[in-house]
């Protein structure tokens, strides 16, 4: 009769036909699902292995394994300098994207007086990034004696981070700061092909760092103490930190080369960076002062 | 922790309540120190600092960045008090002066929508698919 006890107790035959009849309902539907499930996962897996693009693609949408630019193929690097041990994805989409291949560095001098020259042609200016350029090469200067070792990890390291990171996946995409402008590209791969090892890890550190969405969207949440905050303000306000530290970071070492001081940055070099900013009237003014520091 | 008091005393720069031992609840938000600690030390040495920035260095930073972005946000609260709610336009108009971010975050916005293209193309094919299949 009935196999699980009847939660009426049993005493009323009618109530426990009608439970044994919901039980067996359900159990039906359950298997109905078990086969649904597996038959969804079966096309799911499937489709993420499209036909159309020809690699897997995760949960949302970003790339494993090669970035669009270089799904052919990508032509063998002529140059492959020993150096350039981590293959990144947007500098192999660089590479593909200039038919000549690039000129092999023949020494790490010769690198450096041509990297500034290199980057003297870049003359429109507008473009944020070379900007960030040009501040780094007389710190990478420096910062090619320390030692690479330490570089490769904090390099590699972020790769974590990345699948999580939409702002990050136009880098992976190999998309260039003005995607559509050849001339831009052009230039930028060659800049590229000259940086040494050091220099290309400090340029990956600069364009795969930025802010935890889920961090900055909580910090926001608290600030504004709304509950919705949109998906694109965070990228803005993630963007717009993201610019701000390196303002205080170039600042900063425009500080310590004044004081001709080497190392890493210490407090008061930025404490006299921020100092600089504020007179520029680069941080905003607070229109009722902070009480109760 | 004594340093780093008298160190933002002195640059006249605030801090928050600081959690102790304690877990905060999800909901609430109680600032831990490094609560961008590790993006953060990432991203100054992308902008030219040492491989290993110093540790006071980064929990400056991370002082001034936070206290940068709620006055920032602050004051695209107060633009948008007429209006009612906060929107993206508020924080471009606040950067409008600053060219560099201000082109910067119109790229990300337009990358954004690029992005959500694509994936709504690959939405409609992988629908295809499995309608063929």
């Amino acid at each position: 009769m009935l196999r699980r006890r009847c939660p009426t107790g049993g005493e009323r035959i009618d109530l426990c036909r009608q439970w044994e009849k919901k039980m067996r309902a359900g159990r039906k539907r359950k298997r109905k699902r078990k086969r649904e499930n597996i038959a969804f996962l079966f096309f799911w897996s499937f489709s993420r292995f499209t036909a159309y693009t020809g690699k897997w693609r995760g949960k949302k949408g970003n790339v494993f394994i090669t970035p669009l630019c270089c799904r052919n193929s990508s032509s063998p690097n002529l140059e492959d300098p020993p150096m350039k041990k981590s293959k990144d994805p947007f500098e192999i989409a660089f590479e593909e994207r200039d038919e000549s291949p690039p000129e092999s560095p023949t020494g790490p001098d010769e690198n450096e007086a041509q990297t500034p020259g290199a980057l003297t042609q870049d003359v429109s200016g507008d473009d944020d990034i070379s900007n960030n350029l040009r501040p780094t090469d007389p710190s990478t200067s420096a910062a090619s004696s320390i030692p690479v070792g330490t570089a490769g990890p904090t390099g590699k390291s972020k790769e974590e981070d990345e699948e999580e990171e939409e702002e990050n996946m136009d880098v992976e995409l190999g998309k260039l700061p003005s995607s559509g402008d050849p001339d831009k590209t052009a230039i930028m791969q060659t800049i590229l092909s000259q940086f040494t090892e050091g220099q290309m890890s400090r340029y990956e550190s600069f364009r795969r760092s930025g802010f935890q969405k889920s961090n900055m969207k909580r910090l926001l949440t608290s600030i504004t103490g709304s509950a919705k905050i949109s998906m694109p303000m965070t990228i803005v306000v993630s963007g717009i930190a993201k610019m701000f530290v390196g303002e205080l970071v170039e600042t900063a070492r425009i500080v310590m080369a004044e004081r001709k001081e080497s190392g890493p940055i210490r407090p008061c070099h930025m404490r006299e960076a921020y100092r600089r900013l504020k007179l520029e009237g680069k941080i905003p003014k607070r229109s009722v002062p902070r009480l109760f520091r | 922790m004594q340093d780093k008091e008298s160190m933002n005393a002195s640059a006249g720069l605030s801090s928050k309540v600081r959690v102790g031992t304690s877990q905060p609840p999800e909901s609430s938000f109680k600032r831990k120190r490094g609560f961008f600690q590790k993006d953060l030390q990432h991203m100054m040495y992308g902008f030219g600092d040492d491989p290993n920035p110093l540790p006071e260095t980064v929990a400056l930073v991370e002082d001034v960045v936070l206290e940068y972005v709620t006055d920032m946000v602050h004051k695209a609260q107060d633009t948008a008090s007429k209006r009612g709610k906060l929107l993206t336009e508020d924080f471009l108009f606040l950067i409008r002066k600053d060219s560099p971010k201000l082109n910067r975050c119109t790229e990300l916005l337009s990358m954004n929508e690029e992005l959500k293209q694509a994936r709504k193309a690959f939405e409609v094919d992988e629908e295809k698919l499995s309608s063929i299949e």
